[in-house]
């Protein structure tokens, strides 16, 4: 097993899976997902040994190289998103196919998911394209496979055929193609400038002229758009709360992650001449007004979907403080407190995705006034919903605590006073409405009649908000992985 | 002085411009729907112009496939973006979004209101119009 095989395993698995699913009846697509994702958590972890012993690979597919051919370029980065994409992913897949199964006895009250069939060939056909994204070599197939990304992502929200479910697809799909359009003219002008679009030659190749500039500004945007960086996240509260709670959980989990991972790329690899001090500031203060901005909506909400999918926008603005934090010294600490902060904050937002949508089947309602006295019913999924907004808060020992810390650590070395408090102050926004969500359970007054749920849907959540906890505690292996290929300390073109 | 190539390019501009403006200010899905094949279009207009200047005259091929690819993109995005507006369409009777109200819930909508609001648990099951759940995929 060499790691070019892992990492073609890791595509062509999903890919062929979603082709047979198919054609399945749903329990045997079911099935095979689940085994899919088996082997694919198997493909990544053994992945991670060979990336640290022989650093980054690059890999021209089938022998045919660039350009026309299509080379993958496997580093720490990708790596670390290959796990979080395999762990999630195999537990999204054991949620789901209690989800969507009907209840063995229909008088209890389990009703059967129209469309049910279709969520398992997206399903893979999403997590084939994630896995591609994380380790594509050229930015052109960064592009199609991001499109496949939410594409999928598109058909899954919209599963459920409900108008408010295809309003808010309608309205991510808008903002995506846009967000795609700008990233593709932005190739255009870069392939215009350089002729070619693999980012490892073009980060050695770029020099500050007027349409490289132009095109740096354009992916960005474009990216940010389908980041759901403020004031573009328009579309992701919708979108995130009317899709069944699985596909929120894949969404706000990974497919996020997804175009984070591509700024990343284009940041730290390809445009490193190119940025300037005042585009990383006003990302960072855009990532600023993004923990506020979030934090302070999904104080807000009556609806706990709607809850956690602000502070899906909340916590993405923390991912955008690196772009100002990563320069000179504390590009390490910076680089290394993102991608844990993005690594824990996966499994904890699918944690609580997940647990709400138990929490939800059983009283049937995501109100928050419906939930009273709810723990009294359901003790493990409201646990597992506290347990994940630890991590969400960033309270030791999880793994949102260490990304917190590492970033403030950042941000005070670096002078920024500005972004510690605001990072601090997102801590305690986060902690008031995971809060009050979870006190409002144990109001003993009012005990909700409750529907049964499957055993699963209660303890996969759990088992997800213990790994973003168990991450706290076993942080070593993650950083040691980061250091292969991390990006060189970057020097922020001064003004002046 | 303007070569053929870069008028093409030019032209790709514009375009680009007039699609953006067109998603972001028609109200109609249909007519966002086609602009943004004109933004994508024009994107690909850019990228064979692209093509045509090289120093010895032959085009250069791999732009060609990227349009190619892109087309291909393109279309899969046009067809989803059109199969959702017919079911949002079947359900609503309108061609366009529902008011982008302040899409939280602090505002309580009466069910079956045609605003905004949150898929509730309880409706998991979809009813066709006729009353039966539909299974087509």
């Amino acid at each position: 097993m060499t790691a070019e095989h892992a990492a073609i395993g890791l595509i062509v698995v999903p890919m062929a899976s979603a082709i047979v699913a198919l054609i399945l009846r749903e329990r045997q697509a079911a099935a095979l997902t689940v085994a899919a994702g088996g082997v694919q958590a198997w493909l990544s972890s053994s992945l991670a040994p060979l990336i640290l012993e022989q650093g980054a690979v690059r890999y021209a597919v089938a022998g045919w190289g660039a350009p026309l051919g299509i080379d993958l370029h496997i580093d720490g980065l990708s790596t670390v998103m290959l796990i979080v994409t395999s762990v999630v992913g195999v537990v999204v897949t054991l949620y789901a196919a209690a989800y969507f199964a009907p209840g063995s006895d229909p008088a209890a009250g389990r009703k059967p998911v129209a469309q049910a069939g279709a969520f398992w060939p997206l399903w893979l056909f999403l997590w084939g394209a994630l896995n591609a994204l994380f380790v594509s070599g050229d930015l052109f197939n960064l592009y199609v496979t991001l499109e496949l990304v939410t594409l999928a992502g598109l058909a899954l929200i919209g599963l459920r055929r409900q108008t408010a479910a295809l309003a808010a697809a309608l309205r991510y799909l808008f903002a995506a193609m846009v967000g795609s359009m700008l990233y593709l003219l932005g190739i255009v002008l870069l392939y215009g400038s350089y002729a070619t679009v693999d980012w490892e030659l073009l980060g050695q190749s770029v020099r500050g002229e007027a349409a490289t500039i132009c095109a740096a500004a354009l992916m960005v945007v474009g990216l940010a758009l389908k980041t759901a960086l403020f004031p573009l996240h328009f579309w992701l509260p919708p979108a995130h709360a009317n899709a069944p709670s699985p596909v929120s959980a894949v969404l706000s989990g990974l497919v996020i992650k997804g175009s984070f991972f591509l700024i990343l790329r284009l940041w730290f690899y390809v445009f490193p001449q190119v940025v300037t001090i005042g585009a990383g500031n006003l990302l960072a203060m855009l990532g600023a007004a993004a923990i506020v901005w979030g934090s302070l909506q999904a104080l807000r909400q009556r609806r706990l979907k709607l809850m956690v999918a602000y502070s899906t926008v909340a916590q993405v603005g923390y991912l955008f403080l690196v772009f100002v934090l990563a320069a000179g010294e504390t590009t390490t600490l910076a680089w290394r407190g993102t991608i844990c902060f993005a690594f824990a904050h996966a499994f904890a937002k699918g944690a609580a995705f997940l647990s709400v949508g138990a929490l939800s089947e059983a009283v049937g309602s995501d109100e928050l006034d419906r939930w009273r006295g709810l723990a009294h019913r359901e003790p493990v999924a409201v646990f597992a919903f506290g347990l994940a907004g630890v991590s969400l808060m960033g309270l030791p020992p999880s793994g949102g605590f260490i990304g917190k810390w590492l970033l403030l650590e950042a941000a005070l070395q670096h002078g920024q006073w500005g972004l510690a408090l605001v990072i601090l102050l997102g801590g305690v926004l986060t902690s008031i409405y995971v809060f009050r969500a979870v006190t409002a359970t144990f109001d003993s007054d009012a005990v909700p009649h409750v529907r049964p749920v499957p055993e699963i849907m209660r303890w996969i959540p759990l088992a997800l908000a213990f790994c973003a906890t168990l991450l706290g505690v076993a942080t070593g292996w993650l950083l040691q992985l980061l250091d292969v290929g991390a990006p060189l300390p970057v020097v922020l073109d001064d003004p002046s | 002085m303007l070569t053929h190539g870069d008028l093409f390019a030019l032209c790709g501009a514009v375009l680009f411009g007039i699609g953006l403006f067109g998603i972001l200010a028609c109200r109609h899905l249909v007519r966002k729907v086609i602009a943004l094949n004109l933004t994508s279009t024009s994107v690909f207009l850019i990228m064979i112009a692209l093509s045509i200047r090289t120093p010895d005259g032959s085009p250069d091929f791999v732009p060609h496939a990227m349009v190619l690819t892109g087309i291909v993109v393109s279309l899969s995005a046009t067809a989803l973006a059109l199969s959702l507006i017919r079911r949002l369409h079947r359900e609503t009777g309108q061609w366009e979004l529902p008011d982008v109200l302040p899409f939280d819930s602090t505002r309580r909508t009466p069910a079956g209101a045609a605003g905004y609001s949150v898929v509730d648990e309880e409706s998991r099951v979809q009813r066709s119009a006729d009353g039966e759940a539909t299974d087509d995929r």
